[in-house]
C-alpha cells in the first residue's frame, strides 16, 4: 500500500503544519517531569498519529501507544498506565501516546476520562494525546490539564506537490482532472489522497475510460473477480468505498449464491470469516485503526473466477419471500401461543411449534385461533415430513 | 474625517491579509486569489504555509519545500 510505503520516516519528511510540528519538537526537546501533556487536535489523516510514533523513534523513547478504547474505564487505566508511571526508572525511557482520546466519551465510559485527567495532572513521562475534535465536555476537562496544538488540513496545492512527488517515484501520472478530483475528495486527508490515487491508477479501465472512484457495489464485486491481476483487484477493492460491514456482506452474499465447488467455497468462506473476525474485534474494542487491514484480508478472495457474480441477498428469491411474508405470520402466531404456554416466542418456535403442528395434523389438538392463521398452519404442516 | 478613512483602509488591508497564505519556498504570497484550488481550499482553516504556483511548477518542488521547511524551522532537523 502506498500509504504505508510513503509513510514519513522522520518528522521533517511530513508535509504541512510546519509550525505546529516545530512546536511539538520543542515541547519534546524541553520536556521535564511535570511538563503539561500535549494534546494534538485535528482532522483525520494529517499526521497526528504519525508524529507521535516518529517522536518516540527520533528521540529514542519507548512508545506505549494506547487508544481511547484502552483507557475507557478507570480499571483499564489502572491496569495499563499506573504500572508504567510507577516504574519509570526501571522501564527505560517510556512515553505514552493516547490516540483518538476524544473517543473516550460515550456510554462505555466507566470513569475513564476522570481517571485519565488525574494522571495527566501529574505526568512523570512525556504524554501525548491526539484527537479529532475537542469540543465535548470530556475533552474540555482534558484540555484544562494539557497544552493544545492544532493541526489543520493541508492546503490543496501543497498536497498536489506531495502527490506529484509520489507519482514521480512510482513512475506514473494522473491526468490534471483526476488529480484535482483526488485532492478535492480527500479533503486534506493525506492518507485518503494516497489510497485514492493508488486505487485510481490500479483500477482504471482504459478501454472505457471509467475509473472506480465512485463505484457501485455490484460493479465493484464483479470487477474484482474479473480483474486480470491482483494489483487491479486491489485497486477495485480500495475503490469500493462503502461501510466495512456492507463490504463483507456484499462479498459473502455473492459467494454463497454462486455455483462453486466445495473446496473453493470453503476457501472463500475462510477469508470472509477472517474479515468478519477483524470487524468484530474493531467493533468490540473501537480500535478503528485496525480497519486499514480489512482490505488486506479481503484481497485473499481474489482469483479470476467467472463463476462469482454479485448478489445482494444471500438466499434465493423464493426463500427470501417466504421468510418475509410467512415469517411475519409465524411470529404473530408464536407470540400468541407463547403467552398461552408461558414461554418466550423463540422457545415456542424452537421447541414446541413442530409438535403443535404434528398434533394439529393428527387431529389430536384443536386450537382456537383466528382464521388468518389457517393458511400458514396448513403450509407449515405440509413441510412436516 | 481623515482619521476615519485611514482606519477603514487599515481594516480592509487586514481582511485581505487573512485571505492569502504565504509561500514557504520563496516567502512571497502563495497567490490564493489565482489558485487553481481556490474553490476547494478553506483558507482560514488550512495549514498557513503553502507553495506558490511558480515554486510548485519547479522540477523538484517537494525537495524545495522540504529544504525551506527545515531552514525556516531548524528544530525540524533534530
Amino acid at each position: 500500500m502506498w500509504s504505508e510505503k510513503y509513510r514519513p520516516q522522520i518528522i521533517s519528511d511530513m508535509v504541512g503544519n510546519e509550525e505546529p510540528r516545530a512546536a511539538i519538537m520543542e515541547w519534546f526537546a524541553k520536556w521535564k517531569k511535570g511538563t503539561k501533556p500535549l494534546l494534538i487536535v485535528g482532522p483525520p489523516g494529517i499526521g497526528k498519529t504519525t508524529i507521535g510514533y516518529l517522536l518516540a523513534k527520533q528521540f529514542g523513547y519507548d512508545l506505549i501507544g494506547l487508544n481511547a478504547s484502552d483507557v475507557r474505564s478507570k480499571s483499564q487505566i489502572n491496569e495499563i498506565l499506573i504500572p508504567v508511571l510507577g516504574n519509570v526508572s526501571v522501564l527505560g525511557t517510556p512515553m505514552i501516546f493516547i490516540d483518538e482520546v476524544d473517543g473516550i466519551h460515550g456510554r462505555g465510559d466507566y470513569g475513564g476520562a476522570a481517571a485519565l485527567v488525574d494522571i495527566l495532572k501529574k505526568p512523570n513521562v512525556p504524554i501525548l494525546l491526539a484527537a479529532n475534535f475537542d469540543d465535548s465536555d470530556k475533552m474540555k476537562s482534558i484540555k484544562k490539564v494539557t497544552t493544545t496544538i492544532s493541526f489543520k488540513k493541508i492546503p490543496p496545492r501543497l498536497l498536489r506537490v506531495y502527490l506529484d512527488n509520489i507519482l514521480k517515484k512510482e513512475n506514473t501520472k494522473l491526468s490534471p482532472g483526476s488529480l484535482i478530483k483526488v485532492i478535492d475528495n480527500s479533503r486534506g486527508d493525506i492518507r485518503s489522497m494516497i489510497n485514492l490515487t493508488q486505487s485510481l491508477l490500479t483500477g482504471f479501465n482504459p478501454s472505457t475510460e471509467t475509473s472506480f472512484e465512485s463505484i457501485n457495489v455490484e460493479d465493484g464485486i464483479n470487477a474484482f473477480f474479473k480483474a486480470n491481476s491482483i494489483e487491479e483487484a486491489r485497486g477495485v477493492l480500495y475503490s469500493i468505498q462503502i461501510a466495512p460491514r456492507d463490504k463483507i456482506n456484499a462479498f459473502y452474499s455473492s459467494i454463497v449464491t454462486s455455483d462453486l465447488d466445495s473446496d473453493a467455497l470453503a476457501k472463500y468462506l475462510e477469508v470472509i470469516s477472517n474479515a468478519d473476525m477483524l470487524l468484530g474485534k474493531i467493533m468490540k474494542t473501537q480500535n478503528w485503526r485496525l480497519l486499514r487491514y480489512l482490505n488486506d484480508i479481503l484481497i485473499n478472495l481474489y482469483q479470476k473466477d467467472d463463476r462469482i457474480r454479485y448478489s445482494k441477498y444471500n438466499l434465493s428469491w423464493p426463500l427470501l419471500n417466504r421468510i418475509r411474508w410467512d415469517g411475519a405470520k409465524i411470529k404473530s402466531l408464536s407470540s400468541i401461543m407463547a403467552k398461552k404456554l408461558h414461554l418466550s416466542s423463540s422457545a415456542f418456535v424452537t421447541l414446541c411449534l413442530p409438535y403443535v403442528l404434528f398434533c394439529i395434523k393428527n387431529k389430536t389438538l384443536e386450537l382456537e385461533l383466528e382464521e388468518t392463521f389457517g393458511t400458514i398452519i396448513d403450509k407449515e404442516i405440509e413441510l412436516i415430513q | 474625517m481623515v482619521k476615519l478613512k485611514s482606519m477603514k483602509l487599515d481594516f480592509g488591508q487586514k481582511c485581505a491579509q487573512t485571505d492569502e497564505l504565504q509561500c514557504i519556498v520563496c516567502g512571497s504570497s502563495a497567490g490564493c486569489s489565482q489558485c487553481e484550488f481556490q474553490d476547494i481550499c478553506d483558507i482560514p482553516n488550512v495549514s498557513q504555509l503553502c507553495i506558490c504556483k511558480k515554486c510548485s511548477d519547479e522540477k523538484n518542488a517537494f525537495d524545495s519545500y522540504q529544504k525551506s521547511s527545515k531552514k525556516k524551522f531548524s528544530i525540524l532537523n533534530s
